[in-house]
């Protein structure tokens, strides 16, 4: 799994109920402190739900979205075991190091 | 753009989030921020976009196996480093794609919206202009009873209209204001073929009742703020109230061949009266639909017809008349139309040369990896291994300067619709074109491709020993070096032909810039009088309201000279027919010459710097006097009495005229254009003109911009419910007039520097590349003993004889377009010897110094050195 795929799948679960391209882009912006581009959320976000690391609902369609639906996107139990997985390599890795 | 850049599965959902929040960022933090942020995020997805799309999908979809996506992506990956490690070539080649792509489309978008998009009413190739062919040529408006024979005899139109628009102010408001109206007969509605929005639109009994009017969909917005109530209102139009019974639908409007960007604000009845005028005053253009069926070349052949039976009726006005039909379309848009694809052709020139340079560069490439591919293919790859190389290589080239040419298109439409000149019709129908961008980019691509992929897969199939043999040797075989040696040509060639556009233009608006126009700008100030209402009915009370505004001008410190005229100069007139006394008529039909007439108050002549050659100017009294004076052109001086003095001499309009005698003779101008020589004219008293309203010219020492508050103050003071309208100084009118032809110069000119450095370039590289790959052939000459002079002269006259090919083909181009050139220019020949022959030189210097500059540093190599070089 890559880093922005990890950092996605985080701003999903952080961002419970709430999770869509919007609100995941500005939380992985105020996370990362640079500026994240639709073009790299949506392929990541794309890339996810093909692997069966995300799913997703629509919401309702809204007039200042030129009548499109928000797209709600939930973790996976497959993408939170995958998660874990890295989480738990990583702490293994990390024990012991100083930098 | 967003669109193409997200996944498809994803791309509804982050459309609406960009939009949502766009909207948010714009509220919070204005809309330019917004517009900042949208562009970033657009720059910034296009990275994500090539790492999605860089694996094509439909293999990815079809070849499941994993090996497959890892060698696209392990080629793509590699294409990637290899270009990046030859910037010179990468950069050249993603700029020259970049240019070629976006110049072209957006000149396409210009060109579709203004030119292509047919007009927003039903079935708009059916509307036509009717106008008359006259003495003077082609096109003046018709007269009223020709107008009403035509109606009685056609047979080809579903309905038929005649116009006659007008500036008409609007009184009866908190402040009066300035509204372009037409007078139409209610069939107007009909050839148009939309109904009102609201209300009704004009019929028969408005036309004798006279007291109604139907808006525009904008002038209802504008006047009403689009209240309902608008619906019969009382509306005050030069003082006469008038009821609206009809707002018309958004886009409505009766096209008139004088409106250019104008759209008619009011819809007036057209009076039966009106139309009743004289057969020899011809004042109205004529609209109509053409039937089911009926072609324009037919309609024209009818209208033909009818003018035939009116010449031998009416023999004395309409013996040498006929008629014209165009397509409204072709009227009104047919001279941007003209110069659009003229800049158009020129864009594509600009294209071919960027096509011809990349394959050029792409093929002087792959004939340099010969050797790597073939020793490549000795070691196992296949040859699909080796297309695939290329192609990624090719398609990394096309994609990166496709998106760079995109950007670049979507800039410069911006900044076009900033520059370009509001005469210019439909500014605002200008976007975009997907077709031309999918057009332009195709081409590049293809060219990228086919160039890149093509030598190599020859490369691939050829002999191991044969190509490292040839590779070392550093020479070509025969038909690559014809097909490399005709892209050179080719860049050559069209290089000139834009080269000599560009520059016939450049010269013909200098040429118009320096023209003499026969009057003076510096310092003139001009503005629209147009005394209307009751109080201004009669000549005499207009006449007597304008020597009020001259007397309050005049009192203004700075003013030095103050006059009117019926129509300034440049901006057209209106002209009759002339008896001249004591000459003999030759026949029944024989009219005189043709005078244009103008009419005037005041100090004009000096006023608009127009110099008095002969006699005196106008006085009052010689409008009142039994011998009416009249001051005449030298061109009429010269047309009527060529040889005697003019003065003191007479003629007059009409049979039998009132005389007029000639008092003074005055300088030229141009009155009809800048491109217009000038005609015949006359300058008669006002009472004795043909026009009400008149331009006022004031001419002032020092700054006139800073004098125009006090000249509107000083009018409004002779009468507040009369407005000046259109203050402009004439120096400002005058770039008006040349606003277009500048636009179109120096757009041209543009696209013959870049076409001249792209074929200066792709001649520099694909040339010096060449002679660089001989380095080893020198060396071993030297070391035969061969001089360096005659190894310069013989790669030389390689490099001359590769330009001289270049310059006969592009002089024979340059050759088969003077007869578009010609109908283009103005003033200047069809061929610009200096230019030309300055642009030859110029190419061909750059083929020299390709060879040479590398030869010579070929031939200072050591032999032992050059020997070694691969």
């Amino acid at each position: 799994m890559g880093e922005f795929e990890q950092l996605v799948l985080l701003a999903v679960l952080r961002l419970g109920e709430d999770a869509y391209g919007m609100a995941v882009r500005r939380e992985l912006e105020e996370a990362t402190r640079r500026e994240v581009s639709y073009g790299a959320v949506y392929t990541t976000l794309d890339r996810l739900e093909t692997k069966g690391w995300v799913s997703h609902r629509l919401g309702e369609a809204r007039p200042e979205r030129g009548g499109r639906a928000r797209k709600y996107f939930r973790v996976t139990p497959a993408g939170r075991a995958t998660l874990r997985e890295s989480r738990r390599v990583l702490d293994i890795m990390w024990t012991g190091v100083s930098i | 753009m967003f669109r193409l850049l997200l996944p498809a599965a994803q791309r509804e959902a982050a459309l609406g989030d960009v939009l949502e929040e766009y909207a948010l960022r714009r509220d919070q933090e204005g809309s330019r921020a917004a517009d900042r942020w949208r562009r970033r995020q657009l720059v910034r997805s296009v990275g994500a976009a090539i790492r999605l799309h860089s694996v094509p999908r439909t293999l990815a979809g079809r070849w499941t196996d994993r090996e497959t996506l890892t060698m696209w992506h392990q080629d793509l990956r590699l294409a990637v480093r290899t270009l990046l490690k030859r910037p010179g070539f990468t950069s050249t080649v993603v700029a020259t794609l970049a240019l070629g792509i976006g110049v072209t489309t957006a000149l396409f978008g210009v060109f579709r919206g203004v030119f292509l998009t047919p007009l927003p009413l039903p079935e708009p190739e059916e509307l036509v202009v009717v106008m008359e062919r006259g003495s003077f040529g082609c096109c003046g408006p018709a007269s009223g009873p020709d107008y009403r024979d035509w109606v009685e005899r056609e047979r080809s139109f579903d309905a038929m209209a005649a116009l006659n628009p007008v500036n008409v102010t609007l009184t009866g408001l908190e402040r009066p204001e300035r509204v372009y109206a037409t007078h139409v007969t209610p069939s107007a509605f009909d050839v148009v073929g939309l109904e009102a929005d609201r209300g009704r639109v004009l019929d028969t009994d408005d036309q004798l009742a006279q007291d109604v009017v139907v808006l525009s969909h904008d002038a209802w917005r504008r006047i009403f703020d689009g209240r309902p109530e608008a619906l019969g209102a009382r509306l005050e139009i030069d003082g006469v109230p008038k009821t609206v019974v009809g707002i018309m639908p958004e886009g409505f409007d009766v096209p008139s061949p004088w409106q250019g960007t104008r759209h008619h604000d009011l819809y007036l009845p057209m009076s039966p009266e009106t139309l009743q005028g004289s057969r020899g005053s011809h004042s109205y253009p004529v609209i109509a639909r053409l039937s089911e069926g009926v072609t324009v070349e037919a309609a024209q052949a009818d209208m033909e017809r009818i003018m035939r039976e009116l010449a031998v009726e009416y023999p004395r006005t309409n013996a040498d008349r006929s008629s014209e039909v165009f397509t409204v379309h072709e009227y009104v848009y047919g001279q941007a139309g003209d110069q659009l694809l003229l800049i158009l052709a020129a864009a594509a020139l600009v294209l071919l040369i960027a096509c011809a340079n990349v394959g050029g560069l792409q093929l002087a490439r792959a004939v340099s990896r010969e050797t790597e591919l073939s020793v490549r293919a000795a070691l196992g790859a296949s040859r699909g291994a080796v297309a695939r190389l290329l192609f990624s290589e090719s398609l990394v080239l096309a994609m990166v300067g496709g998106v760079l040419g995109m950007g670049l298109a979507f800039v410069a439409l911006d900044g076009l619709r900033e520059v370009l000149p509001p005469s210019m019709p439909r500014i605002a129908d200008i976007a975009m074109d997907p077709t031309a961008l999918a057009f332009a980019m195709g081409a590049s691509v293809a060219t990228a491709v086919a160039f890149g992929v093509l030598p190599a897969l020859l490369a691939s199939r050829a002999d191991l020993a044969a190509a490292v043999k040839e590779g070392a040797r550093g020479t070509l075989a025969p038909r690559k070096e014809r097909i490399r040696d005709s892209f050179i040509v080719a860049q050559i060639a069209l290089g000139l032909v834009l080269a000599n556009g560009a520059a016939l233009l450049v010269r013909s608006y200098t040429e118009l810039r320096s023209q003499e126009y026969g009057f003076d700008t510096d310092g003139v100030i001009t503005l629209s009088l147009n005394p209307q209402g009751p109080r201004y009915e009669d000549a005499e009370a207009r006449l007597r309201y304008m020597e009020g505004v001259i007397d309050a001008v005049e009192e203004l410190g700075g003013v030095r000279s103050v006059g009117t005229v019926s129509r300034l100069p440049l901006f057209g007139g209106s002209n009759g027919s002339v008896q001249v006394e004591g000459w003999e008529r030759r026949s029944s039909v024989d009219q005189g010459p043709l005078v244009e007439v103008t009419s005037v108050v005041g100090d004009y002549f000096r006023a608009m710097g127009i110099p008095l050659v002969q006699g005196r100017t106008l006085v009052a009294d010689d409008s009142i006097s039994d011998a009416v004076g009249v001051v005449i052109n030298q061109a009429m001086a010269d047309e009527v009495w060529p040889g005697e003095s003019p003065l003191g001499k007479r003629f007059g309009f009409g049979t039998p005229p009132p005389w007029l005698t000639v008092v003074g003779v005055v300088g030229d101008v141009r009155q009809w254009g800048p491109e217009e020589a000038p005609l015949a004219q006359a300058y008669l008293p006002y009472t004795r003109g043909w026009s009400s309203s008149g331009y006022l010219t004031v001419r002032v020492s020092g700054d006139p911009a800073s004098v125009i508050p006090r000249v509107r103050d000083a009018i409004l003071a002779v009468d507040p419910t009369q407005p000046p309208s259109d203050l402009r100084t004439m120096a400002e009118r005058l770039e008006g007039r040349l606003a277009q032809r500048r636009f179109y110069t120096t757009l041209i000119a543009l696209f013959a520097v870049a076409a001249l450095f792209l074929a200066s370039a792709g001649v520099y590289g694909t040339v010096s590349y060449f002679v660089v790959r001989r380095t080893r052939e020198v060396g071993i000459r030297m070391a035969l003993g061969a001089g360096g002079r005659g190894i310069v002269g013989l790669v030389v006259r390689r490099g001359i004889r590769l330009a001289a090919w270049g310059i006969a083909v592009g002089l024979f181009g340059v050759w088969a377009t003077t007869s578009v050139a010609e109908s283009l220019v103005y003033g200047v020949a069809s061929v610009d010897l200096l230019s030309l022959a300055g642009a030859c030189l110029a190419l061909a210097a750059v083929a020299v110094a390709a060879s040479v500059l590398p030869a010579a540093r070929a031939v200072s190599v050591h032999p032992g050195v050059a020997l070694r070089t691969e």
